[in-house]
């Protein structure tokens, strides 16, 4: 009997992930602005002198960083998916399997996110050559990016989450 | 023989002759007699004593039982059968007809305003809503204008007056008129319409299709992003490796190609 082989997976090309990070940025930007907007108009009322100004102001930056690196480590080590590779139809999970990111690897490759940005964007130019379209942080992290939009609706996601 | 016819003959017109001045003295005779009963008839007519009998005669009951007896007798049913056995009644309507007196009819009584007087009469009166809230109770009216809304006829005929030249004048003067204008101002003043407007825009149906258009209009657009994202993905991919002299990597749009990355 003739078993038809599973598709291949797509690869996700560099634009619809720049895509997809700008929406994230969009998110996070926007929350935290609705934040800080709110501290701000609580710190107005409130007795502060310039000293407790600069205390929110460092905490705020911290609070901002965490906040940045919670969300994508957040949604790639629960449901691969950050709310823009939902939108533009994409996932994380393993090279070599399809499971799921666990949290030290999900640290990992964000660790390689900020790595590849650094030297102007040097480190995401590998997804142009890449068979597999990898970038710095996926080489890191040993993770791919593939299209969801081929996925039969009704299958259930992978559970099962990958050791780092 | 001949002889005989001869003398025949010469004796029959010698008795006409004879007879002549007899028979103009009988007509003369019979003249006058007419002239002279005819005379008397009228004698008798132009009297007041013909006049005052006559009256008597009408009035008594005599003449009433007279009349009663005759239309109660086998007089009238016989004149009745007569009249349908020798279609007489329709003879003189095709007549009437022919000579055009319902036509004068219907002219003089529309000239003198019997018409006019007839129909604001009835327009007035209450006979006219109780015939028409009858009719509007009736079943078999409501039958017949179903039957006539069905009609292929009456489709045709509201295409006919749909596509006609006076249709389209009227409609077109009405939506000039002021009368829309201030039919328009005074339901936009209308606190009922408003009320109904609020009350269609807090319903769940229309919240829920304003939500499903936008979420629609917005998987659209992601859609379409996400499409041209892929196809300037895969460009920028050849690109990138035509220009740095690496083999193509295998996709959809490589003919033969398994794995698209």
């Amino acid at each position: 009997m003739h078993v038809a082989a599973p598709a291949a997976p797509r690869y996700t090309g560099l634009v619809t992930r720049a895509i997809a990070l700008a929406i994230d940025a969009a998110v996070i930007n926007l929350v935290a602005a609705v934040v800080g907007i709110i501290i701000a108009l609580c710190l107005s009322v409130l007795p502060a002198g310039s000293d407790t100004e600069k205390v929110v102001a460092a905490t705020s930056a911290v609070v901002y960083v965490i906040w940045t690196g919670a969300y994508f480590v957040a949604f790639w080590s629960t449901t691969g998916q950050t709310p823009g590779a939902h939108v533009m139809r994409f996932r994380v999970h393993d090279a070599s399997s399809d499971r799921i990111l666990g949290l030290r690897r999900s640290i990992v490759r964000l660790a390689g996110l900020i790595l590849a940005a650094i030297p102007l964007c040097a480190g995401f130019i590998p997804v142009l050559f890449d068979a597999r379209r990898r970038g710095l942080q996926d080489f890191l992290a040993r993770t791919v990016v593939t299209d969801t939009d081929a996925e039969v609706e009704g299958v259930p996601r992978p559970r099962r989450r990958a050791t780092a | 023989m001949g002889l005989t016819d001869d003398t025949a003959h010469v004796a029959g017109v010698l008795v006409r002759e004879a007879l002549r001045p007899a028979r103009a003295a009988e007509r003369r005779v019979r003249a006058t007699g007419e002239e002279l009963a005819l005379g008397a008839l009228d004698a008798v007519l132009a009297s007041s004593l013909t006049a005052g009998a006559v009256d008597r005669i009408v009035r008594s009951p005599l003449i009433e039982r007279a009349v009663s007896g005759l239309m109660q007798g086998p007089l009238v049913d016989a004149i009745a059968a007569a009249l349908i056995r020798d279609a007489v009644l329709e003879r003189l309507s095709t007549e009437i007809v022919r000579a055009g007196v319902p036509q004068r009819v219907a002219e003089g009584l529309v000239a003198e305003g019997v018409v006019e007087r007839s129909v604001g009469r009835l327009l007035s009166g209450p006979e006219l809503e109780t015939v028409v809230t009858r009719a509007l109770e009736d079943p078999g009216v409501e039958r017949l204008i179903v039957k006539t809304l069905d009609s292929e006829r009456a489709e045709v005929l509201v295409g006919v007056v749909a596509d006609s030249p006076g249709m389209e004048r009227m409609v077109g003067r009405v939506i000039d008129s002021r009368l829309l204008d201030t039919g328009m101002a005074h339901l936009l003043a209308s606190e009922e319409l408003w009320d109904m407007v609020d009350e269609i825009a807090q319903s769940p149906a229309v919240s829920d299709a304003i939500a499903h258009q936008s979420l629609s209009f917005a998987d659209e657009v992601a859609g379409e992003v996400r499409t041209r994202s892929r196809r300037i993905d895969d460009r920028l991919a050849r690109a990138a490796r035509k220009a740095f002299g690496r083999r193509a990597e295998p996709g959809p749009d490589v003919p033969g190609g398994a794995s698209p990355a």
